[in-house]
C-alpha cells in the first residue's frame, strides 16, 4: 500500500487503524480493508487541511476529532455479526455477536468455542439461578428474624427450627445464626445483581431477533448483510 | 443534558447525511465538513462511517472509488433512487415532528402568558 505520510506519522496512523481493525474483528476481511482504506483517506484529507504546524500534534488532533475506536465502532459490530449470522444461518457469527455484546470485546475462536459450550447451559440454568437467589434471600430473611428473636428469647419457637443448636448460649447461637443469614441474603442479592449480565445478553438476542422478524415482514428486500444495525 | 443533546444529534445524523447527498456526490471527509459547517453537528467524525456502511448495504446510497491527484483514492457516495424516496419520506416525517414540537411549545407559551 502506498504511503502518504512521513514514517513517524504513518506509524501513528497505522497503530490507530489497527485499533480500529480490532473493533471490526469478525467482519469479512474485504469489508474491513474497504472501511479502513476509506478511513485512511479521510485521515489524510483531514491532516492536509489541519492548520497545526507540528506534524505529530497535527495527526493527534486529526485522530482525536475522528474519535476513539470504541466510540466509532461500538455495539454496531456485535449487531452486524448477529445480522450476518441470522441471514446466512451461521451460528458462529451469532455467537460472536452475543459474545462481543456481553464481554464488550471481540472474542476469538477459543472464546467463541467456550461461549458456544456454555451458552446453552446458561440458558437452561437461568430458572434455577433465579430460584436459588430467591431461596437464599428468603431463607436469609427468615433466618435473620428468627435469630434476632432467639437472641432476645432463648425459647423462641422451640427447638425444631433453631440453627446452631449445639451451642448452649442462646445469644451466641442467635448471633451466629444472624451472621449466616446475612451472608445468605448478601449472596442471593449478589446473584440477582449479577443476573443483569445474563439478561442483557438475552434481551439483546431478543431485540435482534424481533427486529429481524419485523424487518423481514416490513421490507421483503433487504441487503443488510453485515450491516451496522439501526442507530449509532 | 449534554448527553441528551448528543443523542439528538446522532439521531438526526442519518437524515443529515441523506440530505447532504441529495443533489451532490461526496466522499466521507467532504460529507463531514458539509454537515459540521451547516448543521453544527459536532460529533466524532468517525461516527458517520458505520452509518454510511449501513446505508450502502441497505441500498439507499451507492459508492465508487475515484483516484485523487492529491492523495489516496476517495470513495464518493450518492443517493440511489430508493435513497431519494427514503429521504423524502424521512424529511416529511422530520418536518411533521418539528412542527408538532413547535406548535406544542407555542401553545405552552400562550397558556403561560394568558
Amino acid at each position: 500500500m502506498k504511503k502518504y505520510f512521513s514514517d513517524e506519522t504513518e506509524k501513528i496512523v497505522e497503530s490507530y487503524l489497527n485499533r480500529l481493525r480490532s473493533r471490526l474483528e469478525g467482519l469479512p476481511g474485504e469489508d474491513q480493508d474497504e472501511l479502513l482504506g476509506e478511513i485512511y483517506s479521510h485521515i489524510y484529507e483531514s491532516f492536509k487541511n489541519d492548520p497545526t504546524e507540528n506534524e505529530r500534534d497535527r495527526i493527534l488532533s486529526v485522530l482525536d476529532r475522528f474519535g476513539e475506536p470504541h466510540d466509532v465502532f461500538s455495539e454496531k459490530i456485535s449487531a452486524a455479526l448477529m445480522n450476518m449470522g441470522i441471514r446466512k444461518k451461521l451460528p458462529f457469527y451469532v455467537l460472536s455477536g452475543i459474545a462481543i455484546k456481553i464481554f464488550g470485546i471481540p472474542v476469538k475462536i477459543l472464546g467463541i468455542g467456550v461461549a458456544a459450550f456454555f451458552l446453552p447451559l446458561a440458558v437452561l440454568l437461568i430458572p434455577f439461578y433465579y430460584l436459588t437467589a430467591g431461596c437464599l434471600i428468603l431463607a436469609g430473611g427468615i433466618g435473620s428474624l428468627s435469630s434476632l428473636l432467639r437472641i432476645i428469647d432463648a425459647n423462641f419457637l422451640g427447638e425444631q427450627i433453631r440453627i446452631f443448636t449445639m451451642i448452649s448460649d442462646h445469644r451466641i447461637a442467635g448471633l451466629l445464626g444472624l451472621w449466616t443469614s446475612i451472608i445468605c441474603v448478601a449472596l442471593g442479592s449478589l446473584m440477582l445483581m449479577s443476573s443483569k449480565y445474563i439478561s442483557r445478553g438475552i434481551k439483546f438476542l431478543f431485540h435482534i431477533c424481533s427486529g429481524e422478524i419485523k424487518g423481514h415482514n416490513g421490507r421483503k428486500k433487504t441487503q443488510a448483510e453485515g450491516c451496522f444495525y439501526q442507530k449509532i | 443534558m449534554e448527553n441528551k443533546i448528543k443523542q439528538l444529534r446522532k439521531g438526526i445524523l442519518e437524515l443529515a447525511i441523506l440530505a447532504s447527498l441529495d443533489h451532490k456526490s461526496r466522499y466521507g471527509y467532504s460529507l463531514i465538513k458539509a454537515i459540521a459547517n451547516r448543521n453544527g453537528i459536532l460529533i466524532a467524525e468517525g461516527t458517520i462511517y458505520p452509518i454510511l456502511w449501513r446505508l450502502l448495504k441497505e441500498g439507499l446510497i451507492q459508492a465508487k472509488w475515484e483516484e485523487s491527484n492529491q492523495g489516496p483514492p476517495r470513495k464518493y457516495y450518492s443517493l440511489t433512487g430508493e435513497g431519494k424516496k427514503a429521504f423524502k419520506i424521512l424529511k416529511t416525517e422530520f418536518d411533521r415532528l418539528k412542527n408538532m414540537v413547535d406548535s406544542l411549545n407555542s401553545k405552552e407559551e400562550a397558556t403561560e402568558k394568558g
